[in-house]
């Protein structure tokens, strides 16, 4: 993730973290992007937070279904390059 | 030595307000890094009284388990997060040698932007350091309130003694002057250059120097620490209720608990290291909220935590009343957090604590 | 509704050999599928007013942009060339692109070239492909994961099963077999299917199109018509719907279908019904599912029988349903991105003019997880005769 995305996305964290919501749908990729390869396998979910609906990764290896009851949480997203920041970001762990 | 330890006063009022603790889920059991190492499974289980580390997930970092523990002290607290003023991380696995995980926790947890923050390491007593610097800060009327956190994922190489007891692990404390759950009466700190343990600039694991680390390195800093304490407070270990040790294993606690005058029961309800590892700057401040999840109100609690490079904090905490009130509301309790666990095999331990690096 | 002075009649057309093609470079595809189309049509080149390029991964792949200029340049005098890109369903914009260029009487013969070279960067394919979603909000997916979360929702809302699914992927792959240019010719059982690798449940690696290099143009036109059986698209639409999912109404049907389908029925004044054969963007094998649906052939929840039954095949074909993907599809054709939305066009404009089974034909492409859909109808008219075959 670049320096100014990063900080752009930095600032919305505190808006979702530990915000507690249901899973809508959930799917399990085995195949993932490069830059999230250390994390694989990981549940991709489309979520109802608050009053949204949010799409997030699931914490590694948690497999979810339509109705759990989850917590976000910052986690690393993305494996780490020298020559870019450490991407964090929110992801979805069952309560 | 009397009046020198006279200034170490406590002019003010303050204690800890909310603490929280985080430990994740997955375990690697002792006999699986036996098999490994070449050993008899269940070994050093026997030998050395641990049974199993806790393990980070692979995409967690001394960051993010520094979150989880800050979350769960904020939603005990009863102050406002806008209230801390200072933030101090101390860990041995900052995720940056430049660039400090303060900023990402208070940024991450919405803390107002008017903060003190800066990261400390002092090997396993980064943490506690915090804690009396948090202290300093409110006693002083300088803050209404701070924050001091340990925390780390913990690295060893493979094949070393260590790999059975570096653990990952974070415990959050808020220190402040208004609804005290713990008040500090006493604290005093040491520090000597003693290279019993250490990692350079650019090593991914720590070297150690053998059975250097015991007589000259952890005992002789804590029980320094813990006498002067002592004499501060005019008070033995028999007046005190509890007293919680830096836990790099069993043994040591338990042996320079026996040394300093306590017994195994004032010691009992601070012991994890046998399940969880040593968490390194969270292992005394996890030691300590595990003490605070089930000891009574108005009951004092000796802390001595150990730094390798060398030095020692001490505390002596009274329970108070309030503690026990609060504490029946929450959820998340170290026991609870403990029931919970996962056993991992050897390749996914070295999965997770691999880095992840591109 | 199309004007009743211009008609837009396919007068050329020319599709590469898709596959792993790695003695054939971006520019060799596009180079192939420009010179023989316009040998096709049976025109000099500077019978062509203007060029639309459809194009996704080119300036990531292969760092090449401004790909107007370089097929501008295949013809000698240099007619003026537009880059489309609308991630999978660049070609099909390009096309609607194309007809509305020709319908406001700017050019009377434009040319369409869908190009795409994706095996030169095929160990990052995954993370390209990805820029089709949105890159904030859907952080962390992936193609197939995006499917997936769709085909989740179907299978829940209409206990779909997932033998429908591997029976699109078996019947497309036998649709390849007849299709030379296909990148796959070799057929695949539906228990084949369900043995092979998961990438997100709960699809797998068979129900997946691959990385695929290829080409594929068409020239319009709307002066120059083959004599008789003139090959015509009589209506088409565009439509859009959120680029990520969390923000759609519905995870069980694309909206940018429906509305696109809508308006290409309306314009050609035709309704489902009168679909022989339709080339659907079944980039996984849930889309051919959503698209059977979405198009009108069925009630919402009911592809999967008909397709359990086969009704779509060529071999069983039944006369409530069109044939479907006669090409192989995406699935089995191959799916360089930004050919397909042409090679579709191309490959009915070829079998309506061959074959005497079918005389309206629809084309179905798709961008990213549903943010963008296009829909043509060919119809084979007698131009004599000024009626449908």
């Amino acid at each position: 993730m670049k320096p100014a995305d990063y900080w752009r996305q930095s600032k919305k964290w505190s808006s979702y973290l530990f915000k507690e919501g249901v899973v809508v749908q959930s799917t399990f990729q085995y195949v993932v992007p490069s830059a999230q390869e250390h994390y694989a396998p990981y549940s991709f979910l489309v979520l109802s937070v608050a009053n949204e609906t949010i799409e997030v990764m699931g914490v590694p290896g948690e497999k979810f279904q339509a109705g759990d009851r989850v917590r976000l949480v910052l986690r690393r997203t993305a494996v780490i390059s020298t020559s870019e920041p450490i991407s964090y970001g929110l992801k979805a762990e069952k309560i | 030595m009397k009046s020198f330890l006279q200034q170490y006063s406590i002019p003010k009022k303050v204690g800890i307000v909310s603490y929280g603790a985080y430990i994740p889920h997955q375990r690697i059991t002792s006999a699986e890094i036996d098999l490994h190492q070449g050993k008899d499974p269940g070994s050093t289980a026997k030998s050395a009284h641990l049974i199993s580390k806790a393990v980070p997930a692979s995409d967690e970092d001394a960051a993010t388990l520094a979150c989880m523990s800050a979350g769960q002290a904020l939603e005990r607290a009863s102050i406002s997060s806008q209230d801390i003023q200072s933030l101090f991380i101390g860990s041995e696995s900052h995720p940056y040698a430049v660039k400090p995980t303060g900023a990402t926790v208070a940024t991450a947890l919405g803390l107002s932007q008017y903060i003190s923050l800066a990261d400390l390491e002092f090997a396993c007593k980064a943490g506690t350091q915090g804690l009396q610097i948090s202290a300093a800060y409110v006693q002083s009327g300088m803050q209404i309130a701070s924050m001091a956190i340990g925390s780390d994922t913990a690295q060893a190489a493979p094949g070393d003694a260590l790999e059975y007891s570096a653990a990952a692990g974070s415990a959050a404390y808020i220190l402040g002057s208004k609804g005290i759950l713990a008040e500090l009466l006493a604290t005093v700190s040491v520090a000597t250059d003693t290279p019993d343990f250490w990692r350079l600039n650019g090593s991914e694991y720590p070297s150690h120097a053998g059975r250097f680390s015991g007589e000259p390195a952890y005992f002789a800093h804590i029980t320094k620490s813990v006498t002067a304490l002592l004499e501060m407070t005019q008070l033995t270990a028999k007046k005190i209720d509890y007293c919680v040790f830096h836990t790099p294993n069993m043994k040591f606690p338990t042996t320079v608990a026996k040394r300093l005058g306590f017994n195994l029961e004032q010691l009992q309800p601070s012991l994890l290291v046998q399940t969880v590892g040593n968490t390194y700057s969270a292992a005394t401040l996890l030691a300590l909220a595990q003490t605070l999840d089930s000891v009574e109100a108005n009951k004092t609690i000796l802390v001595a935590s150990y730094g390798s490079g060398a030095g020692s904090d001490a505390f002596l905490f009274k329970t108070t009343p309030l503690l026990t009130k609060r504490r029946l509301h929450w959820s998340g309790l170290i026991k609870q957090q403990l029931s919970k666990t996962t056993n991992i095999s050897y390749s996914e331990y070295m999965h997770n604590t691999s880095g992840g690096h591109a | 509704m199309m004007p009743e002075n211009k008609k837009i009649h396919i007068v050329g057309s020319h599709i590469t050999q898709f596959g792993e093609l790695w003695d054939r470079s971006l520019e060799d595809l596009a180079y192939e599928a420009t010179t023989q189309c316009i040998t096709d049509a049976d025109l000099q080149p500077k019978g062509i007013d203007a060029i639309f390029v459809a194009n996704m991964t080119a300036s990531q792949f292969e760092t090449q942009a401004h790909l107007g200029a370089l097929v501008s340049d295949f013809l000698p005098h240099h007619p003026p060339s537009t880059r489309v890109e609308a991630a999978c369903a660049s070609g099909g914009v390009a096309i609607v692109q194309a007809c509305q260029a020709l319908l406001s009487g700017l050019y009377e013969t434009v040319l369409v070239v869908g190009v795409e070279k994706m095996t030169d960067g095929s160990a990052d394919a995954a993370t390209v492909l990805s820029a089709a979603a949105h890159q904030s909000a859907e952080y962390g997916s992936t193609f197939p994961g995006l499917y997936a979360l769709l085909a989740q929702a179907h299978m829940q809302k209409y206990k779909t099963p997932r033998s429908a699914l591997s029976m699109i992927a078996a019947k497309n792959h036998g649709h390849g077999i007849s299709n030379k240019k296909a990148q796959f010719r070799r057929a695949i059982t539906p228990e084949a299917v369900e043995k092979t690798m998961m990438v997100s449940e709960p699809l797998r690696v068979l129900d997946c199109s691959p990385i695929s290099d290829g080409a594929a143009a068409v020239i319009l036109s709307t002066t120059r018509s083959k004599m008789n059986n003139s090959i015509q698209i009589i209506g088409f639409g565009q439509g859009q719907d959120s680029l990520q999912l969390s923000k759609r109404k519905s995870l069980t049907s694309l909206q940018s279908t429906k509305d696109a389908a809508q308006n290409a029925y309306r314009m050609a004044n035709q309704g489902p019904e009168s679909i022989d054969v339709a080339e659907v963007h079944d980039c996984f094998s849930i889309a051919e599912l959503l698209a059977m649906e979405d198009l009108g052939f069925c009630e919402p929840g009911k592809a999967a029988a008909a397709v359990l039954k086969e009704k779509t095949s060529v071999a069983k074909n039944s006369v409530a349903f069109p044939v479907i993907n006669h090409s192989g599809g995406l699935k089995a054709c191959g799916h360089p991105v930004g050919a397909t939305g042409v090679k579709q066009v191309a490959y009915l404009y070829e079998l309506l003019s061959s074959s005497t089974n079918y005389s309206t034909g629809l084309t179905h492409n798709v961008g990213g997880s549903g943010a963008t859909a296009v829909v043509t109808i060919v119809q084979k008219v007698n131009s004599t005769k000024g009626t449908q075959q």
